[in-house]
């Protein structure tokens, strides 16, 4: 995809025309050039035409609907997709993912919400992060040295912690499914369940989240997996 | 020829006497062979008299000989006439299991199926009783017929066991029972049949399954009927769900641009705040919609507390604006097992409910685990209001909107959504001033191993 464009341009399909004006008119406001189609098929004519930095689709659409789009959008590369869904149909949401979705919002959602998740993955795809220390508000984990500091102290981690701990830091800002986790970090072993990956989460976000209450760095994504949610400092 | 030949071709007449005419003939021409034998055969020939002694044992002899005879060729004629019969009735009940499985296979085909059933075993009469809820239901009467009140069946069908009732020419009234295992269903009345018992009882066998059968149909025409209508809610709901969340986030995105032009920011927050409370509602709404129509079936997962109360405050951020909520999770608290969504859901309207009830001071959300039951986790929602009114404490004891008002309304939906995933909800007064509501739910298992 093109990254000589000075503001990064974003295709927005949705079939209700008032979101679809009113999401167009945030992004521009926010400084991105919009583009609008009103259904999936429109839309890839249009992505394959524009090459668009980001795609945010709806995925519920009476003409080709938001999961072909994905699938498409997918197999031509690796523009961050953001799907719109709708509470209660998390079905939905972690087949998107599994499509190739790179994050959701989920309907009503607030202007400031979408926003910030468009950020997270213009930013997280244009920096795919290959950096030895991974820099955050009060947390550094160090790659290389396999150090780990969180508010000033040195937490010891197992190496199954530190790579969890690695996979969604390098993924900051997208939710990653606990089927993502499994195939990474145990490389996919058979047998390895959930609840193993839930334990390991947990003794992980003892050791590193000041504050048991106000998880500031991995919180769960209901039904889907994990995100880290803390903003990368600028290297 | 001399008087043994004589004897032998006697014992091949009894022989065949027994073999086509039974026993009694057998024995009468026993008797008639020895009067012969003696008579016309031996000395002096032409008179009753015996002469030598050996010839009365001859005689004698001769007499044992023809009744073993008449006795073994006589029962043997029986067995085959045994064997042949049930060989009929066999192929009766073939034919008759046939034509039940083939011919009935559909739903009111009872009738049909006594009635082959009666042909089979050559009845001259009767018919298929029901008992549906212990009233009995005639289903087919042929011929002299079956009467609903004949205190038989009813016997019959408590005992679970056949009855016999000698009737006209030697032939029996039956009363079966219609039972697959278990308890009888009905009674089977065949009047006037000379059919084996055994033949009888596989004939009921299969009447009972045809009954099996069709009640299976009948249920699974239900159940198809049932799946029809759920499936027509389950999409019902999703387009509600979806056309009425759409005009609220084309609001909510036009709300949040509106916000920023100069002199609406009061009373486009006001707007706003209204937006995302009939946000809510509708959710509360369509959950409880949901649930009323059978289709939704929670989905527990093991879910931190802290996340849930994050994910809480982020779904009131207009409603808290400007509030503090202090949060604390007791350092042993275990992972909840909980429907994560509707969780957040019932926890975002207690603390509504709250920051409402006291519009000011700061508002809590804690857990802790159950002091009363290890399995359980307490979430609790703090105010410094006024307290729990009494209406409101009925109204949630009782989870029925009552005179409570709004609160009621609000606590009802939160009681049913906490029930449906195993949990409860309790309106307590604080101690030293305020409300409680307190929401209990399972805990996940704690699996203490550390897995590699």
């Amino acid at each position: 995809m093109s990254r000589a464009r000075a503001t990064a341009r974003i295709l927005v399909v949705d079939d209700d025309p008032a979101i679809r004006r009113a999401l167009a008119a945030e992004l521009a406001t926010s400084g991105y050039e919009a583009l609008e189609a009103a259904d999936g098929a429109e839309g890839f004519r249009l992505f394959e035409g524009t090459e668009p930095d980001l795609v945010l689709t709806d995925l519920a659409m009476p003409v080709a609907d938001g999961f072909d789009l994905v699938r498409r959008v997918r197999r031509a590369g690796a523009t961050p997709i953001v799907v719109l869904s709708v509470r209660g149909s998390e079905a939905d949401k972690v087949r998107a993912l599994d499509l190739g979705a790179d994050d959701f919002v989920v309907k009503p959602f607030s202007v400031q919400e979408l926003l910030a998740r468009v950020r997270a993955q213009l930013r997280r795809h244009g920096d795919e992060t290959t950096r030895g220390v991974l820099e955050f508000p009060g947390l550094s984990i160090d790659r290389e040295r396999r150090r780990v500091v969180s508010g000033g102290h040195e937490v010891k981690l197992t190496p199954t912690e530190l790579a969890i701990l690695e996979l969604l830091a390098t993924q900051a800002g997208k939710p990653v499914t606990i089927r993502q986790i499994i195939g990474r970090v145990w490389h996919g072993a058979p047998g390895t369940s959930p609840d193993a990956v839930r334990v390991h989460v947990g003794s992980l976000r003892k050791k590193i989240e000041p504050d048991p209450a106000r998880p500031r760095y991995v919180v769960t994504e209901p039904w889907v997996g994990y995100r880290f949610v803390a903003e990368p400092l600028a290297p | 020829m001399n008087l043994t030949t004589i004897g032998f071709v006697f014992l091949v007449v009894v022989l065949l006497a027994a073999l086509r005419l039974g026993l009694a003939a057998a024995m009468l021409a026993s008797l008639g062979a020895t009067a012969c034998y003696n008579y016309f055969f031996l000395p002096p020939v032409g008179t009753w008299t015996i002469a030598a002694p050996a010839n009365w044992v001859a005689l004698a002899t001769f007499l044992l000989a023809s009744v073993v005879v008449s006795r073994l060729a006589a029962r043997e004629k029986r067995r085959a006439e045994d064997a042949e019969a049930r060989r009929t009735e066999m192929e009766a009940l073939y034919g008759l299991s046939i034509d039940l499985f083939a011919a009935t296979n559909r739903i009111g085909a009872l009738g049909d199926a006594a009635g082959r059933a009666l042909r089979t075993m050559g009845a001259s009469g009767g018919g298929l009783v029901l008992f549906r809820d212990g009233e009995p239901e005639v289903i087919t009467s042929l011929g002299s017929g079956i009467d609903a009140a004949d205190p038989l069946l009813a016997g019959v069908m408590r005992a679970s066991e056949a009855a016999e009732l000698p009737a006209e020419g030697g032939t029996r009234d039956v009363y079966l029972p219609l039972a697959v295992g278990g308890r009888a269903s009905g009674v089977l009345v065949i009047r006037g049949t000379r059919a084996e018992r055994n033949a009888l009882a596989s004939a009921g066998r299969l009447v009972a399954l045809a009954v099996e059968r069709e009640r299976f149909l009948a249920e699974s025409a239900h159940l198809d009927a049932l799946k029809e209508s759920d499936a027509l809610k389950t999409s019902l709901l999703r387009a509600v769900s979806h056309d009425l969340r759409t005009p609220i986030t084309s609001i909510r995105l036009g709300l949040d641009r509106l916000k920023r032009s100069p002199g609406a920011a009061g009373i486009v927050e006001d707007v706003a705040r209204e937006t995302e409370t009939l946000s809510r509602r509708i959710d509360n709404l369509l959950a409880m919609a949901r649930l009323d129509a059978g289709t939704f079936v929670p989905r527990p997962e093991p879910t931190p507390a802290a996340d849930l109360f994050r994910a809480t405050l982020d779904a009131l951020p207009l409603a808290l604006a400007g509030r503090t909520v202090d949060v604390s999770v007791a350092q042993e608290t275990p992972d909840l097992l909980v429907d994560p969504a509707l969780a957040v859901e019932i926890l975002a309207n207690l603390l509504e409910n709250a920051s409402r009830a006291a519009p000011s001071g700061a508002l809590a959300l804690a857990a802790e685990p159950s002091p009363r039951d290890a399995a359980r986790v307490r979430l609790d929602v703090l105010d410094r209001g006024p307290g729990v009114s009494p209406a409101v404490k009925r109204a949630a004891a009782v989870a029925v909107p009552g005179d409570a008002g709004r609160a009621g309304l609000g606590l009802a939906i939160c009681q049913a959504l906490a029930r449906a995933m195993g949990g409860s909800i309790a309106l307590l007064d604080r101690p030293d001033g305020g409300t409680i509501a307190r929401l209990e739910v399972p805990a996940a298992a704690t699996s203490g191993d550390e897995v590699a």
